[in-house]
This record gives C-alpha cells, structure tokens and sequence, in this order.
C-alpha cells in the first residue's frame, strides 16, 4: 500500500472515529484499558528494580502480546478531532509484515543504514546528535561542528535555535518558517566545517509547529528523517500528518513519536511499558512510519536514567525487537548537565540498557535534561555514542552488572541534578578546544567505563 | 469521630466522590466542625495520596480524582462554615502558553493545586495571550499560572506581562510562572510574582501569593 493512501485512510479514520475528548482518554480509557490488560496477562508488579534490564524474555514476549492487544483495543486518539483512530486486528498484523527492516540516509562516505537489531545484538545501533537543545545563534555553528568531528556521530538534529538573526523566535509564528530555512543554512555550514558533507539530517529542530519543516525541507536533499513527535499516551495530531504527508509524498523518513510517563496516565513501569509496546505497534499503520518512538519517562524527575525507567524502556525494546523488526527510536534521558560526571553516569546506565535491549537508534545527548540554553558540548555526545555503540553484544546480566554499579552513584541526585556548566564554559568556541578540568573529567569517564566492561570506541579526536 | 475524619481521608486518598457526598453529609448532620473534617479527614488522605504518587502507588490520574473529591468536599462544608468566605484557596487559571503542546508538568501542577484546595481553571496548552485574559477577568481569578517547555514560546510569557501591565491589569492578577527551561532569574526579570521548579513547590508559592496583598519581591518556591 502506498504512504498516500496509508495516511487518507488515516485521515478519514480521524474524521469518522468514535468520538471522545483528550480528558477522558487520559483520565479514563487509558488508564482503565491499560489495567485490565496488565491484570489479564498477568504483569502488574513485574518490575524488578534490582535488574534494570529485565532478564526474562518469556516475560518481554508476554509484554508483546499484551501490548498488540492494547494496540487494538486503544488505538490512537487524535486530538485536533477528538476522534479516536482504531485498527483491525487482521490489518494490524498485515501492517507489521510490511514494516520496513532497514533504512538508509546520507551520502557516499556519510551513508548509514538503520537495520532490525534483536537483544544482545552485536551489530552497533545508529547515533544521530544532539537532541534538539537551545543555543545562542553564534554558538550554533561551533557546537555543532565540534559534535560533528567525530566519526561516533552519524547524524545530525539540534541544536535549536531561539532567535533568528537575532530576532525572537516566536513558537508558533511566520519567525518559525524562517527557523527552518536559516537552521538549514547553519547545518551546512557545519557539517562543511566539520568535513561531513553528505551527513544524514532529522529535521527540522528549531520548530514547534509544522511551518519550521515545510519552509526548511527544500533546502534538504531527499531522504532525511522528519521529526513527527506526536503528544504523550498514545495520541496523534494534525501538525504531524502535515509533515508525515509531505515527507512521504517527497521520498523523506518519518520518524513518528509519542512517550509514555511513568507516574502519568499510562499508570506505573508496567503500564508505561505496555502503552510503549501498543504505541510501536500502531505507528507505522497509521503513519507509514520508518522510525516508531515512545520513550517512557519518570514523570517525577522528568528523565529515563532511574531504576523503573530503565526497566520499563528496555522490556519495551525487548518486546517489540524480539517479536517485529520495527526500527525503533527511544531518547536516553539523562537530567545532569555537562561537565558533571553524574552525566557519564546516567549516560553509562541509560545507554547500556538501550543498547543490549535491541534499539535500533536514537539522537542524543539530553544533557541537563536539554532545559537548560547552551548547556550542550561535543562531549556529552561523543560519550554518549560511544557507550552505545560499545554495548552491542553485552548480555543483559552483564548490562545489569554495569547499571547496578553506577546507579546507586546518582539516583538519590535525580529530583535536583546538577546544571553543570555551558558551552562557553567548558570549550573555547572558536578553537574548539575543551577546557583542563572536562577533557580530564571526560578522558578518566572513558576509563571508567571500559573498566566496567564496555569496549568504548574511541572518538577520533581527542581518544 | 475519629473514625468519620479516617472515612473522610481514605475517600479522599481514593478519589469516591459518592462517598465524599454521604460524609459530607455525615459531618452536617452531626454538627461536626466542617474544617476539622477538611483537615483531618480531607487534607489527611491528600498527604497520603501525594506520598503514593512518590512510590508509584498512584498515577495522574488518581491525583486528579483526589483533588476532584476534595474540591467537591470543600464544596459541599463551605455553608457550615462560621466565616463566610469559601475554604477555598483562591481561583488560578493556568494553561501552557501559545506555540507549546507539553502539558504533562502543567497537568501535575494543576492536579496539585486542585488537590490542595485551589479552584483551577484549566485552559489546556497553545493558549494565546488574550484567552489568558479573558478567562482570567471572566472567573475572578486571583492568580494566572502561565507554563512553558519551549524557550520560543516562553517568550510570550514576558509579552503577556507587558500588556498586563499596558492594559492596566498587572496589578489585578499575581503570575506565577515556570516549566522545564524557565529559570527563576529570568522569571524575577520579567516581573512575574512567583516561580517553582516543581509542582508541589508551586503550591507553596501559591499560597504564599495568596497572603500577600502586593507582592514587592518574586516568591521562588523549589
Ligand atoms: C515529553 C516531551 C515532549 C512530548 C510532549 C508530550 C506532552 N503531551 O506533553 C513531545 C514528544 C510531543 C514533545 C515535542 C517537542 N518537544 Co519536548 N520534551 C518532552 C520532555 C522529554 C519531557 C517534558 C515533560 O513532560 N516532563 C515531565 C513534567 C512533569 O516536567 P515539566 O514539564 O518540566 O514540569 C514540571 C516543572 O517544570 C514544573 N512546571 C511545569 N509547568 C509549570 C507551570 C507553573 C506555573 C509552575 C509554577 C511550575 C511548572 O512543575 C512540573 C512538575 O514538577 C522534555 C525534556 C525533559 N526531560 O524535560 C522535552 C523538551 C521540553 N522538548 C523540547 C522540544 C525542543 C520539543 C519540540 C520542539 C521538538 C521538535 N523539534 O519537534 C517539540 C515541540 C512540540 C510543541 N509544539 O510543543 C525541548 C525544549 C528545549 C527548549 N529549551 O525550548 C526539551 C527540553 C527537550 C530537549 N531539549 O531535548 N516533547
């Protein structure tokens, strides 16, 4: 089936689904559907916080199962209708044969290729970065050119930007069609800068609404991934069927989204990581998605480097690589900024268990919780990649051995992580050069983590 | 009466209106002091509500039906009470400004505020500067509780209080303010009343803004 008619028949599902309001779907259906299918299967209380990466497969491939079951007693709602969008069970099923099981984005020596990946997988996952993280216009080039350098980074999204040529960059507003269009021009220059011409993009950053995208993407050789981040629990929106339509319609990725909370509607580990398995499962049918994303949070520190968050994010990995080959991303989310070494640690606990928990992908890093304005250097990437990458192959007893020896440093330090410091503060933005204390700080955490058992592969510039 | 002020607290905890209608009914008929039963009984089982939610025990929307079936109980005792005034604490509206869909932190702090007594006004996420207006002059509100993830559309939290302050309404409402990249500092030099980094701090600043008639110095809560 084509993507056109995939997402008319998406939108005319919008127009005639059920109809119910945002306020019940959070309040009510989902909680209530979730729990009556965790009951049914048996899963409440499966989470084990002392094995952050669950072990039991049975018990990921139960996950599976209950979450297809979600997928078709849910589906999803879309918000600008009030309208629930709904599939059958057998389209369902004929969709996921069709998912594809691999991509490939950029050009000549910059070419990767996104593959199905399974649990303990030995083949390294795909790294694009940094997330979409605010910088001062003049830091947007040097900041990127230095995430580029390395070779750890296969891919560009961020930084975003907050002003154009200085003016305010107003979410929501005709500034935002100039984002996209003025972020191209920054990208270019720093992937130039960076010798990575040809560099795959995910775009656009630097906009809320759908007018970043479309004013920028004709500036983007075809195929990108396009950024379709849809709002949390199981939802979708008209601002992401604008863009998936003209990314398919112009031969782009999609690359569709929507997290799930821990603490929020989608209930506690177990429930999160239902409504997760339920969201990758209906996203390509709805969106002809290449990419499926749902990261669960913890919604009481808002970040994914806590004991049930790891859990309910890996065994929702688990499930859906060991059962489909859906491509999936999920952010690693770590709450302390750069130039703090709680940073490395999340990063160590979040990356391993993303990478020996079969993810395909993910851009990152999220340093400072990506809240904090120009709190983002090239380090906090090159690691991040770097402990990804080096995780494939690891068991997940082993995976558990590393985690449980670095949480215990930090997770009390989760609901008040430290800032950190900026850009500025840690690199001389015009050499590039990092400061005394971070390249010590950054070179012993690399130490660190191969002592752990972690075959860190080097970053090519200062390792 | 231990017993019905224990009745009160689990009602509340779990969120059974039906149940809070019957006690309430309970607390009237057996002149019992309406705000020992809010105290005791209501104010009891929201602890312990909030103390489930920092376990896992309970979610969002347990929070919510909590916070529904003590507004409903405050409701229902507020015409026993010697004083006049509502034991309500005072009227917020609150929404996620324009341009911005996170509504995950600004729901929490709406549930918490509703659970600690407030009348929340909730106008949901992307509102445009002149419905903040308008729904706060229509509801009387005391306090608007403006909430941005998106540093591009934080910036329509300064212009709201610019025309505020044009418009001759500044000091008709307190603002408080916050979300993920909002910074306290930047929150005093915009000229908001009161910031918090989490929502059970911006209950305490709320609160806080309520006591005070003119607010000279921004109340930052954690
Ligand atoms: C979930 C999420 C999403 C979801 C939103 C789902 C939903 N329904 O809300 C989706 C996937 C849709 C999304 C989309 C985008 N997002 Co987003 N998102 C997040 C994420 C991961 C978590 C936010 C969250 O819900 N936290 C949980 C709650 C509980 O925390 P909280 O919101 O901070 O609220 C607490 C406090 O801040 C406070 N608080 C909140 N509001 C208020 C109000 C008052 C008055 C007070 C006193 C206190 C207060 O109390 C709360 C409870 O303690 C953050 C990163 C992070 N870890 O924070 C990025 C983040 C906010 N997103 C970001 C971005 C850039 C985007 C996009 C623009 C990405 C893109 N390029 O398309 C889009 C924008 C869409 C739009 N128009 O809004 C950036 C913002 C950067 C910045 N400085 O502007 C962040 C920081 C991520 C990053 N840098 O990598 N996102």
């Amino acid at each position: 089936m084509s993507s056109a008619v995939r997402v008319l028949r998406t939108l005319e599902k919008t127009r005639t689904g059920e109809r119910c309001t945002v306020k019940e779907w959070d309040y009510e259906i989902v909680p209530k559907t979730l729990n009556e299918i965790l009951k049914k299967y048996n899963l409440e209380k499966t989470c084990d916080t002392s094995k952050p990466v669950n072990e039991d497969m049975e018990l990921a491939d139960r996950f599976y199962q209950a979450g297809l079951e979600a997928a078709l007693r849910l589906g999803f709602l879309c918000v600008d209708t009030e309208t629930i969008v709904k599939v059958s069970e057998e389209e369902l099923l004929r969709s996921l044969k069709q998912v594809p099981s691999s991509f490939t984005i950029g050009e000549g020596s910059e070419q990767v290729t996104v593959k199905a990946r399974r649990p303990s997988d030995g083949q390294p996952p795909v790294y694009f970065g940094p997330l979409s993280i605010q910088m001062n216009e003049e830091y947007y080039v040097p900041v990127a050119q230095g995430i580029l350098m390395s070779r750890l980074v296969d891919g560009q999204e961020g930084p975003s930007l907050d002003t154009v040529m200085d003016c305010p960059l107003l979410a929501n507003s005709p500034y935002e069609s100039f984002a996209g269009i003025y972020e191209a021009r920054l990208r270019k220059e720093a992937q130039w800068r960076a010798g990575r011409v040809g560099i795959g993009n995910a775009i656009v950053a630097s906009s809320s609404t759908e007018y970043g995208f479309l004013a920028g993407f004709a500036s983007y050789k075809p195929p990108q991934i396009v950024l379709c981040l849809n709002p949390a629990s199981m939802k979708i929106n008209y601002v992401n069927l604008h863009k998936t339509i003209v990314a398919h319609e112009y031969g782009h990725y999609v690359r569709t989204e929507s997290p799930t909370m821990i603490g929020g509607y989608t209930g506690g580990p177990e429930g999160s990581a239902l409504a997760s398995v339920a969201t990758d499962l209906l996203q390509y049918y709805f969106h002809g998605t290449h990419l499926a994303g749902s990261p669960t949070y913890d919604l009481r520190y808002a970040g994914n480097c806590g004991r049930h968050a790891l859990w309910a994010q890996t065994i929702a990995s688990q499930a859906i690589s060991r059962n489909t080959n859906i491509l999936m991303n999920k952010t690693i989310n770590q709450v302390s900024g750069p130039c703090t070494e709680m940073f490395f640690l999340e990063t160590i606990a979040g990356f391993v268990a993303a990478g020996v928990s079969g993810l395909e992908f993910t851009i990152s890093p999220r340093s400072g919780g990506g809240r904090h304005k120009n709190h983002l250097t090239p380090f906090e990437a090159w690691y991040s990649s770097a402990v990804f990458k080096g995780s494939a192959g690891l068991s997940a007893e082993k995976a558990n051995e590393i985690i449980n020896e670095v949480l215990p440093k930090y997770e009390k330090e989760l609901r008040n992580p430290p800032k950190g410091k900026s850009f500025p503060e840690c690199f001389n933005v015009k050499t590039l050069e990092p400061t005394e204390e971070y390249l010590e700080m950054y070179l012993r955490m690399r130490e660190y983590a191969i002592n752990l058992g972690i075959p860190m592969p080097p970053d090519g510039v200062v390792s | 009466m231990g017993d019905i002020f224990n009745r009160i607290s689990e009602a509340v905890r779990y969120g059974q209106r039906e149940e809070i209608e019957k006690l309430a009914d309970e607390v009237i008929a057996n002149k019992i002091n309406p705000i020992d039963a809010i105290q005791k009984g209501g104010v009891d089982g929201l602890n312990k509500l909030g103390e489930a939610f920092e376990n896992l025990e309970a979610f969002l929307p347990e929070l919510m039906a909590g916070g529904e079936a003590m507004k409903l109980l405050i409701n229902k005792l507020t015409p026993y009470m010697e004083s006049d005034k509502s034991a309500l604490e005072g009227t917020v509206v609150i929404g996620t400004v324009k341009g911005d869909l996170h509504d995950i932190g600004k729901n929490l702090v709406a549930t918490q505020l509703a659970v600690n007594g407030f009348n929340v006004i909730d106008l949901g996420v992307d509102v445009n500067n002149n419905k903040f207006v308008e729904e706060a002059e229509a509801n009387k509100a005391d306090i608007i509780a403006l909430s941005s993830l998106l540093t591009t559309s934080a910036y329509y939290i300064q212009e709201f209080i610019e025309r505020l302050e044009k418009d001759g309404l500044r000091s008709k409402y307190k603002i408080i303010v916050g979300g993920g990249p909002i910074e306290p500092e930047w929150a005093r030099e915009i000229g908001a009343d009161g910031y918090s980094r989490t929502a059970v701090g911006a209950v305490k600043v709320c609160k806080e803004l309520m006591k005070q008639d003119k607010i000279t110095e921004i109340i930052i809560g954690d």
